[in-house]
């Protein structure tokens, strides 16, 4: 591996997620012992399955895959359907582009992502876990494998974990290269062995989830935190964010920055503040053009919002969502059109085909942007674009349609004159479409 | 129970109600494509998207969404209009316009919808995808440029029938209806994924190009392929019949749909034919019934009416078979009057007795099966048994089956011996025996002892300690019917109709026994012995099915046959006789269930050939004796006088089982402990496209027929 | 079709879960990582196997991206081409390794050793622009590097 496998600097004593990353070997069951892991499993053993519900309700810890649900209340639900057996699903099919914060928790501190799950099954009483991977992340495939292993070896997995009569079986299920199967219903049917296309809800996973059972799915990082949340207690846990969206974030920064990486830093850390103080500021003395704040379905922002708080809330209010936390960053040289059309290759790449909307608007879009970008923009584009998105917008069947506009609304009302050169082609500069 | 208002009416719904349900019952119409009540919502093609009022408004999918109280709906707002408008503009992304040869113009949900939202000029300016066709499956063509992805055909093939030969495959934009590797169709061929297509996607290979769909005229009819009598449409262009499709709700086998061809097939009887100088040749009516009466009267003088027998027909109507009793009865004077496919029923085995409505699968919550070959013999009831598991959640207890349709949706896989060792050991552990004993029959029995009510599903192969046996372990279980394989036409109505040597209509027993005719077998033996002069054969080709018996009826004084086409034994008759076909005439019969179905006349009868009945009469007034029925109908309305069970039995309604006499005497039905005759009239093979005379005639079936058959051969090299 | 070995592998992979069905995707992985690539031919033999409908296994195998359906090199290079690493020069890097190994998108060069293809995001943007060569991850790609990478794989 010749990527550094460091997370960014960042010695913010609010440092949880990432702290035992830098420790050499970290993956490794004995040294994350040495450094605290599994440490808070007995301390929830020690309360009720209820009180563990309840502490992450009073947390305030919210999903770190997208959505932002309330991570307590979603085990509730799950909690409170009388059916058996109950499933725990990791969502580790991290997939927006420009996200890769999970990666080093997967890769460098597994045993921080088993013991959330140890947790977290304990508390909706659920004897199955699977860590649904993705299939880009191989060697992660390996460490988490190893990872499991050891934990059996160590009692803190298996059918009475721990001698506390607690069972828990765990497994990694790979995935095999689609966007999609981050939305939880279209995980669960490619676990079953499908094709990983969205279900229709009602019934939600919490109540007919994997093989009709009540089901929790939750993303590595919000997995990562739970052992925090126990340990520090839920109080000292909230203290730590903004304003509705408690606990530290990894942002993936990556793009037109000096140094890309993963920050983890307070819910509500500003733009600017995680462009410029943590990863740099912009590459080879260029002017900052854009950012994309939470991975590519999340709408483009511009210098102008530098000052906005990276929280759920904050990103709302600025039209654009915190996503997954993955910042995008363009400089002065990036030809918007190109950048979007890039982005609506992987949407039409990545639509699953279920809908009407998604499947037929994301390919008409993305024939567009293929269009424009070879240098055969006509007259009309900008407003087909735009009427294509005002089609799609409400009729799609999963949020992936949604997020498939995002990119281009934004970059429409932000970048209008990009397109316009691209269609008059003049004054183009970008490379390759030289228009 | 939810109450909610939609386009400003108040309705309240059943709590699980969607809001497309709850939009039908406030008389709302709102657009589907890829909804069908027989499926599960599936929400994809977003055309039923409505307007939930509030703030914010939203459009959500209404096939999908669960009724919720105090909803206000609009199914017609400018925002919903919108909506459906671009959900249209997507789907003719790459709907190619070629309604003009699309056989489902007309009748295509797509183009009605796009016509009545006035879609105007698309924006769409790119290109569009470019799919091949196959055009190399049997029987039905998949143009995978027309197909809208609504997954109807998916669904109904894996939730109706089990069977999943097509899938949704590759993805996004490219995704592809489509079989395993896109190979040409490997399936059952129901062709309900025709039926159900709401666009030009998915073809019948027999209807291409036949007529337009608006052309078409709708005769409502029954199957007679087999005991199910499912209820059929007969879609004919100027009085021809172009395609069938099942009637109502219904669905249908290969056999049904396709296998209808069969009666324009050019080698259909037109004109009667007579022996002269040792050959077939054509004559007329006149003649030929001339020649009957004739050489008929003169066996009788010579030799007594007891020298003459009659064999009826499963594949004709209750009519047809009670006017041919009769006609052997009062004009001839004799009761040799029976059914050949009476050696097919197994000992003990009344069907009357032992047969369930087949929807009572769908209603017993757990399902017997003890036949892992019943999707083969008996497609209906495969299908029936798919749709209790798969659409109500019923459990299936399958015994001996190999990996495929019914095993991967059984809760429990018996694995015993056979079917009398299974019933044993059943019976033998719900006794309390708990010693090891063949795999599943603990789970079988633990599923049995908690099941309200029960289906079993009998082995084609029925021996009478498996029908002693099945109704020992009902005993014990209680709530349990019977459901039988046996796949044949008519043979309750004839039964009914009492084309039997030794019961009159409606199971009136001939007194005293010594006044009873002869049997089946016993007028083949007598036939070979010389002792019966003449033998009437109704719509039957006993050497067909047996070839040896030609040298049993080859010293016949006078063999009639009569029939659709010159089958092996019309080519030994002295006089051939032309019968209508099932779409030329009306009639009824009588389904497994004991449930009556009508047959109305669709075609003119082919040629100079008439419906059997009225070959029958017209005979019997050559002969002298008056017979004056001027319809099917009116034939019927003798049935009811004399056959109390038809007494005021409707079409569509099964007449109560209680009424079968067989019930209080004991007495069977069954020919079959005739063991001289019965395994050469078994036919060897069990399977959905076996021979008969007019299932061998259908060309579409023969297509398939050859196909399974390669395949077999196939799979018995690897 | 099925080599012994990944048969017991598919069904030891079936044993972590409920029903079979599941074992599908461990099944194709198992044998892609075998054989290189998936196949009609192995279609038949894992549905039986796991005794799932035929046209469910295809279905699912289509589905999926990585999983590929001709042969490819010994190795086999995936450069991603997402924003992150489009933004600092993917296009040019897909460049030129066509232009070096000589083979388009989806061909294997003409010793066999490599093939190479497009990905979507493969979570290395802090290392972009960024490429898979099997299993092992590379970042920050220059021309370069990849000369001198190539050179590592036999």
């Amino acid at each position: 591996m010749s990527i550094k496998p460091v997370a960014g600097e960042n010695e913010s004593m609010n440092q949880m997620l990432l702290k035992r990353i830098s420790i050499p070997n970290s993956a490794d069951i004995d040294v994350a012992m040495a450094h605290g892991a599994y440490a808070s499993v007995e301390k929830a053993y020690a309360t009720r399955p209820v009180d563990v519900i309840d502490e992450m309700k009073r947390s305030g810890l919210r999903g770190r895959g997208g959505a932002g649900f309330p991570t307590g209340t979603k085990w509730s639900f799950a909690a409170m359907d009388p059916k058996m057996p109950r499933y725990l699903i990791c969502n580790a099919d991290e997939g927006e582009p420009g996200t890769f914060k999970d990666r080093f928790i997967l890769e460098q501190d597994p045993h921080l992502l088993i013991e959330g799950m140890i947790i977290a099954a304990y508390a909706i009483r659920a004897v199955r876990g699977y860590i649904y991977l993705r299939g880009e992340y191989p060697v992660a495939f390996g460490i988490l494998n190893r990872a499991i292993a050891k934990a059996y070896e160590k009692g803190f997995l298996g059918s009475n974990i721990r001698g506390k009569g607690v069972a828990f079986d765990l497994s990694v299920h790979r995935g095999a290269g689609a966007y999609i199967c981050g939305e939880e219903t279209s995980l669960i049917e490619s676990l079953e062995g499908k094709r990983g296309q969205p279900r229709v809800r009602p019934p939600f996973p919490a109540n007919a989830g994997a093989w009709g059972m009540p089901t929790v799915v939750n993303n590595v990082e919000t997995l990562a935190n739970v052992p925090f949340v126990i340990s520090l207690g839920s109080e000292a846990y909230a203290q730590i964010g903004s304003e509705g969206s408690t606990g530290t974030k990894i942002f993936s920064v990556s793009g037109a920055v000096m140094k890309p990486g993963g920050y983890e830093l307070p819910m509500g850390t500003t733009l600017r503040e995680i462009i410029y103080t943590h990863a740099g500021g912009i590459r080879g003395g260029r002017r900052l053009k854009a950012i994309i704040p939470g991975g590519v379905s999340t709408p483009m922002l511009t210098p102008d919002h530098l000052d906005v708080k990276m929280d759920f809330n904050s990103l709302l209010s600025a039209g654009s969502m915190l996503g997954s936390g993955a910042v995008i960053v363009m400089d002065d040289s990036t030809c918007m059109v190109k950048a979007t059309a890039v982005i609506a290759r992987f949407f039409e790449h990545e639509s699953c085909g279920k809908c009407t909307s998604c499947r037929e608007g994301t390919g008409w879009l993305s024939r567009i942007y293929q269009r424009l970008v070879a240098g055969k923009g006509r007259e009309n584009d900008i407003d087909v674009l735009l009427d294509i998105c005002k089609k799609m917008k409400g009729t799609c069947f999963c949020p992936l349609g949604e997020g498939a506009l995002q990119p281009v609304l934004s970059s429409i009302r932000y970048f209008r004159a990009d397109y316009e050169r691209c269609i008059r082609k003049d004054g183009c500069d970008a490379k390759p479409c030289k228009g | 129970m939810p109450t909610l208002t939609i386009d400003n009416k108040i309705v309240t719904v059943p709590s699980g109600a969607t809001i497309l349900d709850a939009a039908i019952a406030a008389g709302s119409r709102v657009p589907t494509l890829c909804h069908d009540d027989k499926l599960h919502p599936y929400g994809a093609c977003r055309i039923c998207m409505v307007e939930v009022m509030g703030t914010p408004r939203r459009m959500v999918a209404s096939c999908t969404t669960p009724a919720a109280n105090n909803m206000v709906i609009e199914t017609m707002s400018p925002a919903v209009i919108e909506a459906r408008k671009a959900v249209l503009e997507f789907l003719l992304i790459n709907h190619p316009l070629d309604c003009p040869v699309c056989d489902k113009a007309g009748d295509c949900r797509l183009q009605d919808l796009v016509h009545e939202y006035g879609l105007g000029a698309s924006k769409f300016d790119e290109e569009k995808r470019q799919l091949p066709p196959d055009l190399s499956s049997a029987v039905i063509e998949r143009n995978a440029n027309r197909c809208i992805l609504c997954g109807k055909c998916v669904r109904i093939c894996k939730e109706q029938n089990a069977v999943t030969a097509l899938a949704f495959t590759r993805r996004g934009g490219k995704s592809r209806i489509s079989t395993s590797c896109d190979r040409p169709l490997e399936c059952e061929f129901c062709g309900e994924c025709v039926e159900i297509c709401p666009v030009g996607a998915l073809s019948s290979k027999q209807f291409k190009h036949k007529a337009r769909t608006w052309s078409l005229e709708e005769t409502l009819s029954t199957c007679l392929y087999c005991g199910n009598g499912c209820p059929i449409k007969l879609l004919t262009r100027k009085g021809r019949v172009v395609r069938v499709s099942p009637a109502r709700n219904n669905y249908l086998c290969a056999r049904g749909r396709f296998g209808w061809d069969a009666v324009h097939h050019e080698e259909r009887l037109l004109v009667p034919k007579m022996r002269k100088d040792g050959v077939l040749v054509d004559c007329t009516w006149g003649e030929a019934l001339s020649h009957i009466a004739v050489e008929l009267k003169k066996i009788k003088e010579k030799r007594g009416a007891a020298a003459i027998g009659g064999l009826g027909s499963i594949r004709t109507t209750n009519e047809d078979n009670y006017v041919f009793q009769k006609f052997m009865r009062s004009v001839i004077g004799t009761n040799n009057v029976d059914l050949l496919a009476r050696l097919k029923m197994p000992r003990g085995l009344n069907t009357a007795i032992f047969s369930a409505e087949l929807a009572s699968l769908g209603e017993s919550d757990v399902i017997l099966v003890l036949d892992p070959d019943v999707a083969e013999i008996n497609p209906l009831t495969g299908i029936e048994i798919a749709r209790a598991i798969n659409q109500k959640g019923r459990d299936l207890i399958l015994l001996n089956s190999g990996p495929g349709k019914l095993n991967r949706i059984a809760s429990v896989k018996l694995k015993a011996g056979s079917a009398e060792i299974a019933l044993s050991e059943l019976i033998a552990a719900i006794g309390g025996d708990a010693r090891a004993k063949s795999e599943g029959i603990a789970e079988a029995v633990s599923l049995l002892m908690k099941a309200r009510t029960i289906s079993i599903v009998l082995p084609a192969e029925l021996s009478p300690v498996v029908v002693d046996r099945a109704q020992y372990l009902a005993r014990l279980l209680g709530q349990t019917t019977f459901i039988p394989l046996i796949r044949r036409g008519n043979l309750q109505g004839a039964l009914d109709m009492g084309v039997l040597p030794n019961y009159y209509p409606g199971y009136r027993e001939i007194n005293p026994p010594e006044t009873q005719g002869m049997n089946a077998v016993e007028m083949l033996r007598a036939a070979a012995a010389g002792t019966l002069g003449a033998l009437y054969i109704m719509g039957d080709d006993p050497i067909g099915n047996s070839p040896e018996i030609f040298l049993m009826l080859k010293s016949l004084d006078l063999l009639v046959v009569q029939d659709i086409f010159l089958t092996a034994t019309a080519k030994l008759a002295d006089v051939v006789l032309p019968a209508a076909s099932f779409v030329e005439k009306s009639g009824t019969v009588t389904n497994l269930e004991r449930r009556l179905r009508s047959l109305a006349q669709a075609e003119e009868p082919l040629g100079e050939s008439k419906p059997d009945w009225m070959i029958l009469q017209n005979l019997a007034r050559t002969m002298g004796v008056p017979m004056t029925y001027a319809s099917a109908a009116e034939i019927m309305n003798e049935i009811r006088t004399v056959v109390p069970a038809y007494n005021t039995l409707t079409v569509g309604a099964c007449w109560p089982r209680e009424l079968s006499p067989a019930l209080e005497t004991g007495a069977g039905l069954s020919l079959s402990d005739d063991t001289f005759l019965k395994r050469e009239l078994i036919t060897a093979d069990r399977l959905l496209f076996s021979s008969g005379s007019m299932i061998s005639r259908s060309r579409e079936i023969g297509t398939l027929s050859r196909m399974k058959t390669a395949e077999r051969k196939a799979s018995h090299r690897s | 079709m099925l080599s012994p070995g990944v048969i017991a592998r598919i069904r030891e992979a079936r044993r972590q879960y409920p029903d079979a069905r599941a074992a599908v995707l461990p099944a194709l992985h198992l044998v892609q990582e075998e054989a290189g690539h998936l196949s009609a031919e192995v279609m038949g033999p894992i549905a039986e196997l796991l005794d799932v409908p035929e046209s469910d296994v295809f279905g699912a195998a289509t589905f999926y991206a990585l999983f590929r359906w001709k042969p490819g090199g010994r190795h086999v290079i995936s450069v991603c081409h997402n924003l992150p690493c489009s933004l600092l020069g993917a296009e040019s890097i897909i460049e030129h390794l066509s232009r070096k190994l000589g083979v388009a998108e989806g061909q294997v060069t003409e010793d066999g050793r490599f093939s190479f293809q497009r990905i979507e995001c493969i979570g290395r943007c802090d290392g972009a622009p960024a490429m898979l060569v099997d299993d092992e991850y590379h970042g920050e790609l220059t021309p370069e590097k990849i000369d001198e990478l190539l050179a590592r794989y036999a």
